[in-house]
This record gives structure tokens, sequence and C-alpha cells, in this order.
């Protein structure tokens, strides 16, 4: 809400400017019809008149400025006070609804009682702060209200963002606690389903080898889900660890895309990376000071494999380059491309595509958040390129080299 | 003799006038209109505020033009 003057406080001090311009225009009448014989001597007094007049103008035209410029801005948490002092002196600052102590308001005479308007004052509890006045404001028991509302709404909210922070935290521990649990559980079974599927057991009929192993990697893709669950939470929780050694990106990359080939072969996808030999003069290296781990399987695995999920036909190309003292890694497919409302909410928790879970119903939409969470621990960066969807996509990643 | 030393006097300072008022009046529009566009939230109060200060200065030194001119 913007406040300003009153139109009555304009409409005085202008009027009231504009008749002092005009009085000596009046005296001249007088004088004019006079019946001493002045006519002749009124010629000068008439460029003194319109002199005046025009200084009268200007000063009109300075109360517009600081009538128009003075404002008070009330949100939600702050009011903003724009004083115009002269024509050189301008003087912005706040005060926080939340430092509040008292607001009193003035009406005093018949003009500001029957224009409704007056005086408003706002004390303020901070030491820094400075006390609000505004003389002529227009109806100051509604701003008044208004204020006090917003003081009100504010501690509400604050209140409420502490509630539901205290909440979300509760989860996050549930989680972590839940995740945990669904983990050693699975561990466990994926265990004793190994040992049947892989013969540790002795021999065992062929149907219940191939269920055991249809099991066993259901049970993996459910590890991999809590594992990024967890990941996530770590994340979210602000707990995610990063262990920094130095390692070369190029082998751990190369040895991902080698695992995951087989993956893109059943699909008939094309599967290549680039990857340049760096001479020893060109002073490039691949060895990335960071967390292998992490970055093999949270980032460049798992940009890998969403190329491969979301890539119905065609080929996967990545690339492995280094530019300075940064390594980038492209994955570039020719998949269901991302739409400009999805790119959005690409790299947030959750942040599936509208029509992602129709292509890979088993992605729990943190895979990208986590990824990002990782590269920027690391003081990279990582987005995606896509013109629209069916067009294929471009995910990147830089990493500052060790 | 004095009579026409007087007579040449009023012109030269009602020419005076008219310049430093149109002097002034010129500095401060620019002065004003630079806090109006800087400053207001709505571009077109800013411009009707300079259109209306320009009239009336326009007006009145067109005015005050012919009361010097008249002294002459």
């Amino acid at each position: 809400m913007t406040v300003r003057k009153h139109w009555v406080i304009l409409a005085r001090d202008s009027g009231a400017a504009i008749v002092a311009g005009l009085i000596p225009f009046l005296f001249m009448g007088l004088l004019s019809n006079a019946p001493y014989g002045f006519a002749a001597d009124l010629s000068i007094l008439r460029v003194i008149a319109l002199l005046w007049l025009l200084v009268c103008w200007m000063v009109v035209a300075m109360i517009w400025t600081a009538y128009y410029l003075d404002v008070w801005i009330v949100t939600d948490k702050h009011i903003y006070i724009i004083d115009q002092i002269g024509l050189f002196n301008r003087k912005v600052r706040t005060l926080s609804l939340d430092h509040v102590e008292e607001i009193s308001v003035r009406t005093e005479g018949f003009l500001q009682t029957y224009f409704d308007f007056g005086s408003i004052e706002i004390h303020t509890a901070s030491p820094t702060e400075e006390n609000a006045h505004f003389e002529g404001m227009p109806n100051p028991a509604y701003v008044r209200s208004l204020v006090l509302d917003q003081i009100e709404h504010f501690v509400k909210l604050e209140k409420e963002n502490q509630v539901l922070s205290t909440t979300t935290k509760d989860q996050e521990k549930l989680i972590h606690l839940v995740g945990h649990e669904v983990k050693s559980y699975l561990t466990k079974s994926a265990g004793a389903l190994a040992a049947i599927a892989e013969g540790d057991l002795g021999s065992v009929p062929q149907p219940v080898q191939q269920m055991a192993g249809s099991a066993l990697q259901e049970t993996r893709k459910g590890v991999d889900t809590v594992m990024d669950l967890l990941q996530g939470s770590d994340a979210a929780k602000g707990t995610l660890t990063i262990e920094k050694k130095p390692f070369d990106a190029k082998a751990s990359i190369l040895a991902i895309a080698q695992a995951l080939k087989p993956n893109a072969a059943a699909k008939g996808l094309g599967f290549n990376l680039f990857a340049g030999d760096l001479p020893a003069q060109a002073g490039g290296t691949y060895i990335l000071n960071g967390d292998e781990a992490k970055l093999r399987d949270q980032v460049f695995r798992n940009l890998i494999d969403n190329a491969i999920r979301y890539t119905p036909s065609g080929s996967i190309r990545m690339d492995i380059m280094t530019n300075g003292r940064i390594i980038r890694f492209e994955v570039k497919d020719s998949g269901v491309g991302i739409t400009p409302a999805d790119m959005q909410k690409l790299f947030t928790e959750g942040g599936h595509g509208a029509n992602s879970t129709a292509v890979n119903p088993e992605s729990t939409g943190f895979g990208l958040s986590i990824a990002k969470q990782i590269v920027e621990a690391h003081g990279g960066r990582i987005w995606a390129e896509s013109a629209s969807a069916g067009t294929g996509a471009t995910f990147i990643v830089e990493l500052p080299t060790a | 003799m004095e009579s026409n030393a007087v007579s040449g006097f009023l012109p030269l300072l009602g020419w005076a006038i008219f310049f430093g008022a149109l002097a002034l009046s010129f500095a401060l529009g620019i002065i004003l209109s630079f806090h109006w566009f800087k400053y207001a939230m709505n571009p077109s109060a800013a411009m009707t505020g300079t259109i209306l200060y320009s009239a009336g200065c326009v007006i009145i030194l067109a005015l005050l033009l012919g009361a010097v001119a008249g002294l002459s």
C-alpha cells in the first residue's frame, strides 16, 4: 500500500501560493481605478507582478514535488519511508514491523475531521531505527489498523514458519530413520536372494533361480531408491559430507560408461564417449580433487543413466574435456527432451517433468537435485539445455580441477 | 535629461528581469523534471507534471515579455 499526504494539503498549499501570486494584480486593478492618475506608472509594476506570479508558480511546482515524492510504502514486513526534503535532499529509510512498539494517530480541527486526515506517529523499539512521523495522512485510523493487522499477520507467519521448520526437521529425521531401516532390510534380502540366485546355497531348480534373480534385481533398485532418498534427506538437513581426494575423472566416467553400456545396447541406442588425450605440454588435467564416490554414483552415473532411461531410440554422446582449470562433462541424448516448464524445476527436490513418470516410473525425482548439490559442494555447476520436448537434451557439468 | 535616464533604465531592467526569469524557470524545470522522472512511481504523472509546469511557465513568460516590451 502506498500512502501520500491528503489531497487537501496539496490543494491548500498550492491554492495559497496561487492566491499570493495573484494579489499584486488585485492591487494593480485598484490602483488603475484610483482617481490620482497612477495609470502611467503601472507598466513596471506589471512586470514585477508577473515576476512574482512566476515565482509563485515555481513554488506550486515544488509543493507538488514534495507532495508526490513524500511516500510511505507499507508491506507485510516493513514500512519504507521516503522523504523528499527540498530539491537536493532525499531520505529513504525502513522501519521493520516486528520492531513497532506503539502507533498513535491525531486528528485536529475542523478541516482534518471533515476531510478525514491527520498525523500518525510510529514508535519503534529498535535502537537502530528512528521513529516515523507523517503529517497530513489520509484516513490515519485505517492506516494504523492496517499496520497493526500486518504486524499481527507477520507475527503469525513467523510462528507458522517456526512450526513448519520444526515439522520439516522432524520429517527429515523420520525419513532418515525409516530409510536406514528399510535399506538394512533390503540389503539383507538382497544378500539372501543373491545367495539363492548365484548358487551359494547349492543347486536350486531353474524357475526358483530365475525368480530369485529377478527379485534380486528389484531389491537392488529398491536399495538405490532408498539411497537416493537418504542422500536427498542429508542434503536437505545440510549434513551432506564431502570427502575430497584427487582422482582421475576420465577413468571414473569411462568405468561408468562401460558398466552402463549393456543397458544402452539393450535398447539399441548408439553410445559413445569422447575423451581427448591430454598432451603433457598442454598443462590440462582430468584430475579432480573431490569425493569420487559421490561424483561417480550421484552425478556422472545419474546423468548417463537418465540419458539411457529417457531416450527411447537414437543415440547418447558423452564428451569430457578441459578448459583451463575446468573439467567439462557433457551428456547429449536424442530423447524426450525437456519443456521450458519442466526446465524450471528440473534440479529441485521431486522435480519430475510432466511426462517423465510415464517414461521412467521408478524415478524418485531426487537424483538431479542431489547431483546439483554435490556439484555445487565441489565449487562447480550443472545445468541442462533442451530446445523443447522431443528434441533431446544436453546435461553439462563443470568442475574445477585439483 | 534626468527623465531620459530613467526611461532608458526601465526597459533595461525589464529585459534583465525577463531573461533572469527565463533562466530561472528553465533551470528549476530541469531540476524538478529530473526528480519527477527519476523517483515517480507512475511515469505518466511525471510527464503530466512536466507539461503543466512548462505550460504555466510559457504563459507567464509570454505575459512578462509583453509587459517588458511595453516598457520600451
